[in-house]
């Protein structure tokens, strides 16, 4: 008895130095979760501006430029980067490359998180008004992750739901059934925003008007496309700047043709990744003698992106827009390799076959022409990759030409060329006027090619090839490189890691 | 009929022949000896055996002596004529310096205690009588005067006494033993109480005698911890512990090491064993803090028996990490240290200059319409142009690497008196690594002491406190040294240091650039305690209290220059992190040890216990710094904040366990154990999990018909069934947690959140099931010892990080899905081939070997593999899943090259489903990086005053995919390349595809990189030369030694990568392995 009791005084003493409670409820301090965030008022608001931030995955990001610019009619690979294979059309564009993985996740995440915000968003204690304003931004921008999709990868998962544990069983629905979704989802939307949104840079009606008249087009309802467009020209707030080169003013961002357009600011904390643009299209001109990088002629070279003879081509001696996308001219920069007999400030001359010089720089894949749109050279340091520069999504510019393209496809090209007459008027320079098209010009070829001359460079053309079905004919005639590009190509492989992963049979596209 | 005895049984026969006779001593006896018998011996000329032989031929006496204690050969130089036995023993006896005693009709002769010659040196060692191997620490008692002394080190003593006295030893857990001082260097052979298997090793809460364990534990002792100059606890394991796989995590001063028992169990990466230091489980992985020179053992538990006390941490092994403590006794002082110079283990084969020129002529001449080869004014720089017409070369690793240098110092002071015993260490570690600014530097200190305060109370503290810094050399300068053109030049004309090697490049950067303009600073502070009470409630039943705080506090800064590789010449980049880990843990332990009877033993051990551990980290990165000698250091002037981030952790764990050990005759032993864990990681409904063992053991060496057995020294079986768990998971882990985002609308900030993480409240233990059966056998005394061990593990409800299709909007979730088999044979051997007592050459030999077969036996329950996550059933974990090159496509093959998309002189896979068609359907398993075998060899020689030893390990039979191949291996002719073969339209190789100057890299590169990384290396040579006692004791030294040593000095392997145990894991080759030739000096006072 002694000794129990001797047990005993000596586990009270130990439960004495074990001292506080041993509790084992885990409480996430430093972690947010759904249900702790998005019930509360600015918590839901903060999932709609994170739904907003994949935006930036699109524009601005090297995969987006690469899946939309890569093995087009206007630009073939450049000297550098994991992915020229992209332009040849052949057995290395495959489900294993990265950069399909990468834009199939992002638009997904996009996704997953526009339906997380839908499903909470009658749980928040905020004004109905509110409400509905975060629903239509949300289901917007949930559209336009499908559009990407849809016109990169054909059919596609319809996620209209929240993920909820594991799903591995996933199927392909068709296109035209996601463009329902995508339609019902702007056409919200366009019915429930004003033309105007409480801050820059949000989804507005006229952002949804845009991008609904892209939907209509694919399911080929044309004349309501056209609708869409025309009601954007003649009851939305923009209006087409008179000078082409001024949409590109780097302190002119926010202007009057701008509808929508992904966000970035000087603010690095809140800058992510930044945009990127200006160093895929920048040539190795610091390879050459007498040039070093420099924040005023292109930057970090990346040189990934090299536009093709037929878009330099494609613009008349008139058109303003030749001098306002293309540098092909580069200053002396760089003392220590001067070249004899230059100074700094002088125009480089570069040697274009031997004995033959020319000060129009070459294009090929050492040294080739630039692009000017995306030049950012208010970054502390050449070598930040990180831009400022808003991407621009839907100018006014292009709502013209969806008018036409529209108008064209409904049978009434003589309405719709009136409208892509409407750029090349302003396109042309000070005192110049620009060839008019007659309604018997215009083509879907001349749509094209108007949409190069207005659009090149802003991530628009291989969804633009695809979405009309010129892909392979346009990219074999005009891309040296892709002289190989058979109809397979028309739409990218599903990345293996979808097929690999799910544990039903997910269909590959054919070909590939 | 003379007995001769030796004199290790001497006493004891003694004692029984005493018994037997009533005690009847000394000079009465002598006395009544002398009437009646007379004799008459020429005895001048006799030894003094031969003197023996003739008194028992005349008397009928029988002489009982010892033959070593008396010297009886010596000649007696006598005569005796018409004496009594009794006056011719006295004289013999005042002669020989010897006692006599009559017992009956025997005399038993003693060598005599009183008269002892004169004093002098005498040296001697002490040795393990089994394994002949040194015992250090033994004490030495001198039985005239009592005074005592430690053998050291190399188990080596001296002292001053005469010719007659006698030497005490005793060691615990030996016999001890008194020895006749009759020669100047005496070797004692200590027998341990039953044999080498009486060792006490140190198990899970408590100690057990080696020969009682019923379970799987592997003990590293301190002197196999010594033999080797590691940095780092573990990397004195390599190579010494069967199924014990240790590997290397980088090779830059400071870098971590890993270790893995039996295999992988647990498909996440996250496989380490728990790390238990003096009782209290040390903050997870973190051992580089602790100094290897303090520990006296490390314990590796393998099997659930051994680990299961451990439960929801075990599963992947535990060790039980046990430092030095004090001894009642002399107060020792130790120094030891070394010094050694390091380099690189091996270069990489690059292209030189011309080489490389020609590559990239070949690159362009591809992409020719024509076919032509291009100008080399065309392709090539000025500076590149002058390399080719000089024939000059840079080799960017000669330019980077030089040699490097490790030093050690350790001063030790240990002792105590009766009540209270102490340890105490300081240590200094410095590494100058290979590369310019890249080191590692640790200082620490330790405190152990016991106290007793009474017959019932005994506390005390293990403790220790440790700084260290490392400077990690960036990446980059790795990566340059490979890639970097070498017709590039690092100095200009006027010896300036080129920012850009060539003129025509934009992205590498000249790496001394990198060495100097960029800086990767660590400080870690690591504060541990090991506090105890213990009481005694009763005889057989004891509650020990354990406390153990374990504080880290990691804090570092980085920088980078404008002129580095990260910023090329834009604005400098700099931040600085924070991460301070506490944990705390409370054990209430109850021991409980009684014998019922003779035939009943029981031991058993409850426990409770309590851990937590919060983690804090922070950080802060900035650019445009204003002057760049600040690095890191004023961070307030920057002009932008890049990235600021805090973060919260906090786990807990609440245990209750129990161990009951019964032994029945000491020859059949059960071990019953349990262990409820509750982890606050899991969500609530699934906290809980039990994890019980049970093992049985059968001392059959102890069986009356193999006791006496001159072969069989040693037989036990032993079999073992358990389950252990594994957490696994990092705290938060249920919840489905968001991730922060980035935006903004115009110029005001929008930061926002998207769901990062799937929740999942289901998530429970992973939890391991594993049988062990063992023999442990020694033969002739234990000459020879081994063991043989099978174990099979099956793990179920896996916690796995499945990648799911991302059309979920994620990329994986965390499941318990699965199981996995481990089944595996381990063989340890360990034997004494030469000992000589005659000249002290002793050699001895430990081997041990490990094979181990992984595989998934379940995946999702359908029977289906995940091929998205390359895990198939049936096969290992980690196996690698890609195409197979067969070869190159040749020209003669165009028409099928083209029609299947592939250009000749490309890499040409195998059609491995036969269908016509290469695709994604063509991937095959190539194999696994997780080796078939793996094994290690240690020879430990001795002769004199020298010893060798050499460890050997190898790891047989796998495969790696070799970043650092895929990334140096382009062909595109803007990089070196490695010095491979390649494809031209004259050299039609199977090797290496065509160059293409358009391409970033190769096609299909991936399947060159797949290389077989088997090797058997020369881990560790040590010879160490102890000076003679003789001279040393002027210097009031008890032990000195000098060694020098190689670390790495050879390596057989087919691979051509820097190192295949480094490239193991398949990371590309950032520090390069080194080797290290040192000398080192060990001094005892």
């Amino acid at each position: 008895m002694k000794i129990i009791k001797k047990l005993f005084i000596t586990l009270c003493v130990g439960g004495i130095t074990f001292g506080s409670s041993c509790k084992l409820e885990e409480i996430p301090v430093s972690q947010a979760t759904p249900e702790t965030l998005f019930t509360t008022p600015s918590g839901l608001r903060d999932g709609v501006y994170g739904v907003y931030s994949k935006l930036r995955a699109l524009y601005g990001s090297q995969v987006g430029f690469t899946l939309t610019t890569m093995g087009t009619d206007i630009f073939q690979h450049g000297k550098d980067g994991g992915y020229k294979f992209l332009d040849a059309y052949d057995s290395q564009t495959n489900s294993s490359v990265g950069y399909f993985a990468q834009l199939w996740y992002d638009c997904y995440q996009g996704i997953n998180a526009a339906n997380t915000i839908l499903a909470y968003a009658d749980k928040a204690d905020i004004p109905d008004n509110l409400k509905t304003q975060y629903k239509a931004e949300t289901r917007f921008l949930r559209a336009h992750f499908y559009y990407w999709l849809t016109v990169q990868f054909g059919d596609v998962v319809l996620a209209t739901t929240e993920t909820k544990g594991v799903n591995t069983t996933a199927v392909r629905t068709s296109k035209e059934e996601v463009w329902k979704l995508m339609r019902e989802d702007t056409q919200f939307a366009v019915d429930n925003l004003g033309w105007t949104a409480d801050a820059y840079g949000k989804v507005t009606k006229g952002a949804a008007l845009q991008q609904l008249a892209i939907i209509m087009l694919m399911q080929k309802d044309y004349q309501k496309a056209a609708d869409a467009a025309k009601t954007i020209i003649e009851s939305g707030p923009y209006k087409l700047l008179d000078s082409y080169a001024d949409i590109f003013r780097y302190d002119n961002q926010q202007n009057a043709e701008i509808i929508f357009a992904a966000q970035y600011t000087k603010d690095l904390l809140q800058n992510g990744d930044g945009n990127q643009g200006h160093a895929f299209f920048t040539p190795a001109y610091d390879q050459f003698p007498g040039l070093q990088r420099d924040l005023n002629q292109g930057g970090r070279p990346y040189t990934r992106f090299r536009p093709t003879e037929f878009f330099r081509n494609l613009f008349n001696p008139n058109d303003s827009r030749f001098e306002a996308t293309f540098r092909y001219v580069w200053i002396y920069n760089n003392p220590a390799t001067l070249p004899k007999g230059k100074a700094i400030g002088d125009t480089v001359e570069w040697q274009i076959s031997p004995g033959v010089t020319s000060k129009i720089a070459p294009n090929t894949d050492n040294m080739h022409w630039a692009i000017k749109k995306h030049d950012d050279p208010t970054r502390a340091s050449v070598q930040d990759l990180a831009g400022f520069r808003d991407f621009f999504i839907y100018r006014l510019s292009e709502t013209y030409l969806t008018a036409a393209e529209a108008l064209l496809l409904a049978g009434k090209p003589a309405e719709g060329v009136v409208y892509l007459n409407k750029v090349r008027t302003r396109a042309a320079k000070p005192g110049k006027t620009m060839p008019m098209l007659s309604a018997g010009d215009l083509t879907i070829d001349q749509i094209l090619d108007e949409r190069a001359r207005e659009l090149g460079g802003e991530e628009k053309r291989w969804m633009d090839l695809a979405r009309t079905g010129k892909l392979v004919e346009r990219v074999k005639k005009y891309n040296p490189n892709s002289a190989a590009i058979k109809d397979m190509y028309l739409v990218r492989p599903i990345p293996q890691s979808q097929i690999d992963l799910s544990t039903i049979k997910f269909p590959q596209n054919p070909g590939y | 009929m003379k007995i001769i005895i030796q004199n290790k049984d001497f006493v004891f026969v003694l004692l029984l022949s005493l018994f037997l006779t009533n005690n009847l001593f000394g000079q009465q006896s002598r006395n009544r000896l002398a009437e009646g018998v007379i004799i008459n011996i020429q005895a001048q000329k006799l030894s003094l055996a031969e003197c023996f032989k003739k008194l028992e031929t005349a008397t009928g006496y029988q002489f009982v002596y010892s033959s070593k204690e008396l010297d009886t050969n010596q000649q007696t130089g006598l005569n005796f004529v018409n004496q009594s036995l009794g006056q011719v023993l006295s004289k013999l006896a005042d002669k020989h310096h010897f006692s006599y005693k009559v017992i009956d009709k025997q005399i038993a002769i003693n060598k005599n205690q009183v008269n002892i010659g004169t004093p002098h040196l005498i040296t001697g060692e002490v040795i393990d009588s089994a394994t002949h191997e040194t015992i250090i620490g033994a004490a030495i008692r001198l039985k005239s005067n009592q005074s005592g002394i430690m053998s050291d080190a190399g188990g080596r003593f001296s002292l001053t006494a005469g010719y007659g006295d006698e030497l005490i030893v005793s060691y615990i857990g030996y016999k001890t033993q008194s020895v006749a001082i009759n020669q100047d260097h005496l070797v004692v052979l200590l027998a341990g109480r039953q044999s080498a298997l009486s060792e006490v090793v140190v198990v899970g809460y408590g100690t057990q005698k080696k020969r009682d364990v019923t379970g799987s534990v592997v003990s590293i002792t301190a002197d196999d911890i010594k033999q080797i100059p590691a940095t780092n606890p573990f990397q004195a394991i390599k190579g010494k512990a069967a199924g014990v796989d240790v590997f290397n995590g980088g090779n830059e001063p400071g870098a971590a090491i890993n270790i893995q028992i039996r295999g992988q169990n647990s498909i996440n990466a996250n496989n380490p064993p728990l790390v238990v230091l003096d009782g209290i489980p040390a903050i997870d992985g973190f051992i580089n803090d602790i100094n290897p020179s303090d520990i006296q053992s490390i314990e590796v538990l393998k099997d659930a028996s051994a680990t299961a006390i451990y439960g929801s941490r075990a599963s992947n092994g535990v060790l039980l990490i046990t430092t030095k403590r004090g001894a009642t006794g002399k107060t020792n002082i130790n120094y030891d240290s070394y010094y050694g110079v390091t380099s690189t283990i091996n270069r990489l084969d690059l292209m030189n200059g011309q080489e490389f020129a020609q590559l990239r002529r070949e690159a362009n001449r591809t992409d020719d319409p024509n076919g032509a080869y291009p100008q080399d004014k065309d392709i090539f720089d000025n500076i590149a142009l002058e390399s080719i017409a000089k024939n000059r070369s840079t080799d960017w690793q000669d330019v980077i690497y030089g040699n490097g240098n490790k030093q050690n110092h350790q001063l030790s002071i240990s002792g105590g008196g009766e009540k209270t015993q102490f340890a105490l260490s300081t240590n200094y570690f410095k590494e100058n690594g290979i590369v310019d600014k890249s080191d590692y530097t640790r200082g620490s200190f330790r405190i152990n002491v016991d106290h007793r305060i009474n017959d019932k109370f005994k506390t005390g503290i293990s403790s220790f406190a440790s700084r260290s810094v490392q400077h990690v050399p960036s990446g980059d300068v790795f990566d340059n040294a490979l890639r970097l053109n070498p017709l590039g030049v690092p100095y200009d004309q006027q010896g300036n240091l080129l920012f850009r090697p060539n003129n025509d490049e934009g992205q590498r950067v000249n790496p001394l650039y990198d060495i100097t303009g960029s800086l990767d600073e660590r400080y870690r502070t690591r504060v541990f305690a090991s506090i105890y009470g213990e009481y005694k409630i009763s005889p057989a039943l004891s509650y020990h209290l354990n406390v153990g705080p374990d504080a880290e506090f990691a804090n570092g800064g980085t920088f980078n220059g404008s002129l580095t590789t990260a910023n090329q010449g834009g604005s400098s980049t700099a931040g600085v992190n924070e991460t301070n880990i506490f944990s705390i843990t409370v054990e209430n332990i109850l021991n409980y040890d009684k014998r019922f009877g003779k035939d009943h033993h029981i031991m058993a051990t409850a426990v409770q216990s309590y851990q937590n551990q919060v983690t804090n980290s922070s950080f802060t990165n900035v650019s445009k710094l204003p002057y760049e000698s600040q690095t890191y250091h004023n961070l307030a002037t920057a002009g932008s904040v890049t990235g600021v981030g805090s973060d919260y952790q906090k786990w807990s764990l609440l245990s209750y366990m129990g161990r009951i050990n019964y032994q029945y005759k000491d020859r059949y032993l059960l071990t019953v154990t349990g262990r409820a864990d509750g982890s606050s990681r899991f969500a609530t409904g699934h906290k809980w999990g039990f994890f019980p063992s049970a093992a049985l053991a059968w001392k059959i060496s102890d069986e009356d018909f193999l006791k006496s057995s001159k072969l069989i020294s040693t037989l036990k079986l032993r079999t073992s069934y358990g389950s252990t768990g594994n957490t696994g998971i990092q705290p938060y882990k249920t919840f489905g947690v968001l991730q922060k985002t980035a935006y903004t609308f115009g110029d005001t900030g929008a930061p926002g959140f998207l769901p990062g993480t799937i929740s999942n409240p289901n998530l429970k233990w992973e939890t391991t099931n594993q049988i062990n059966t063992a023999i442990d056998f020694g033969f002739w005394n234990d000459r020879l010892t081994g063991t043989v061990e099978y174990y099979q593990s099956k793990t179920h409800d896996l916690l796995l990080d499945r990648s799911i299709p991302t059309s979920t909007g994620f990329v994986s979730v965390l499941e318990n899905i699965g199981s996995t088999e481990n089944t595996g044979i381990e063989v340890s051997l360990s034997s004494v081939n030469i000992s000589s007592t005659h000249n002290g050459f002793r050699w001895k030999t430990d081997i041990n070997f490990a094979r181990n077969k992984n595989k998934i036996t379940e995946l999702l329950g359908d029977g289906k593999d995940i091929v998205g996550n390359s895990w198939f059933i049936g096969h290992p974990i980690n196996v690698f899943y890609d195409y197979k090159k067969i070869g190159i496509w040749q020209t003669d093959e165009a028409a099928v090259a083209k029609a299947n998309g592939f250009a000749v002189g490309g890499i040409k896979i195998e059609d491995t489903n036969h269908d016509g068609k290469y695709d994604a359907n063509d991937r095959q398993i190539l194999g696994s990086y997780t080796p078939a075998w793996i094994a290690g060899l240690t020879n430990t020689f001795s002769y004199g005053g020298f010893d060798l030893s050499v460890v050997l390990n190898t790891r047989q039979d796998y495969l790696t995919y070799s970043q650092w191949y895929d990334n140096n291996n382009r062909l595109a002719g803007r990089y070196n390349n490695l010095n491979v073969n390649y494809w031209t339209p004259e050299n039609p190789t199977n090797d290496n595809p065509r160059p293409d100057k358009n391409q970033e890299s190769v096609f299909l590169g991936s399947t060159l990189a797949y290389k077989n990384v088997s090797f058997v290396r020369v881990k560790n040579i040590i010879f160490t030369y102890h000076f003679p006692l003789a001279w040393i004791k002027k210097l009031q030294m008890s032990a000195l030694s000098l060694n020098v040593s190689a670390e790495n000095p050879f390596t057989i392997t087919d691979y051509k990568g820097y190192d295949p145990e480094f490239e193991s894991t398949g990371q590309r080759a950032l520090y390069p392995s080194t080797k290290m030739y040192s000398v080192g000096l060990n001094a005892s006072f």
